[in-house]
């Protein structure tokens, strides 16, 4: 039917492919860049649980000087809040495992002091996805 | 094949299209089977129906490999419902098109790895496209891991259809 592809047998490397390879490459680079951009630029929300119901929610955005709130839980904790992301910045709990989360950036993430019963999680206004999964 | 009969223009297109369907299928099914890796991410495939569909496009022609794309969509339609046959549809549809336009559109002849490239990382595309549109989430780190993904599972595609493309050719009334 096609005299074409029958002639001559296709090669399994040819130097055109070069450019579907870097092509590929390129896309791959560009996507790397635009997810780091989505990720502080996002529509953030922070929330904050304690003993399981929502404490408070702090859109990102709308911060324009880091500050710090206190949460009293089950003992003190202290969150800090600027329109990069949230993160502990103190807590009364032995172990610490919350401020060595370190800051929140990016929806999905989370922080958890257990012995105080506070939580804090990053999410995405935009999304859809229920942020009732994680709790 | 040397003494070829005549035959009926449609009844080749009928032909083709039957066998070329089936073989989309029986690969599809076949790579179910397959456990996928633990590093494997939902939607990572390996994406064997791109040998059938580049196959279709080399051998016979443009409608002919979108018959089988449509078949395919409606066997996942059948098979494992609306969602999965829309994602199937859109990826494989890109895939054709983008396999088509190396194949035969361009005066360069592109190798099978590129096709096999071409048509993996489209078909993804075309797969984060539609759950962009339906699930509306932060796809583009998802997009990093599948087009570099693509590029392995291209090259193992294009390699396959490489090893089996003489034998095509030798089958009788197929090209």
């Amino acid at each position: 039917m096609n005299k074409k592809s029958s002639e001559k047998k296709r090669k399994y490397f040819a130097f055109p492919d070069v450019f579907v390879l870097s092509f590929v490459v390129i896309v791959a680079l560009v996507c790397v860049c635009m997810s780091f951009g989505i990720g502080t630029d996002d529509d953030l929300t922070a929330v904050v649980y304690v003993d399981g119901n929502e404490y408070t929610r702090i859109t990102l955005n709308s911060v324009d000087e880091p500050y710090e709130i206190n949460v009293h839980g089950e003992l003190e904790t202290s969150i800090r809040i600027s329109s990069e992301g949230v993160g502990f910045v103190s807590s009364d709990c032995p172990d610490k495992l919350c401020v060595n989360t370190g800051t929140l950036t990016k929806a999905g993430e989370s922080a958890v002091c257990l012995p105080a019963r506070v939580s804090l999680k990053l999410v995405s206004t935009s999304s859809s996805v229920p942020d009732a999964v994680a709790g | 094949m040397k003494d070829k009969l005549r035959i009926n223009g449609k009844t080749l297109f009928l032909t083709r299209t039957a066998i070329l369907s089936s073989v989309v299928v029986v690969l599809s099914i076949a790579e179910n089977f397959i456990p996928t890796l633990p590093v494997a991410l939902p939607g990572m495939k390996l994406g064997l129906s791109n040998i059938a569909v580049m196959a279709a496009l080399d051998i016979c022609s443009l409608p002919c490999a979108l018959c089988v794309v449509i078949i395919k969509a409606l066997f996942a339609l059948v098979t494992r419902g609306a969602m999965a046959a829309a994602m199937s549809f859109a990826g494989t549809l890109l895939a054709t098109l983008g396999m088509w336009f190396l194949i035969r559109c361009s005066k360069v002849r592109f190798g099978c790895l590129g096709v096999g490239i071409a048509g993996a990382f489209l078909h993804n595309f075309g797969q984060i496209i539609v759950a962009y549109a339906l699930i509306s989430d932060a796809v583009f780190a998802y997009m990093v891991v599948l087009s570099l993904a693509s590029l392995a599972t291209g090259a193992l595609t294009g390699l396959v259809y490489y090893i089996v493309m003489p034998h095509l050719y030798r089958v009788p009334y197929m090209h």
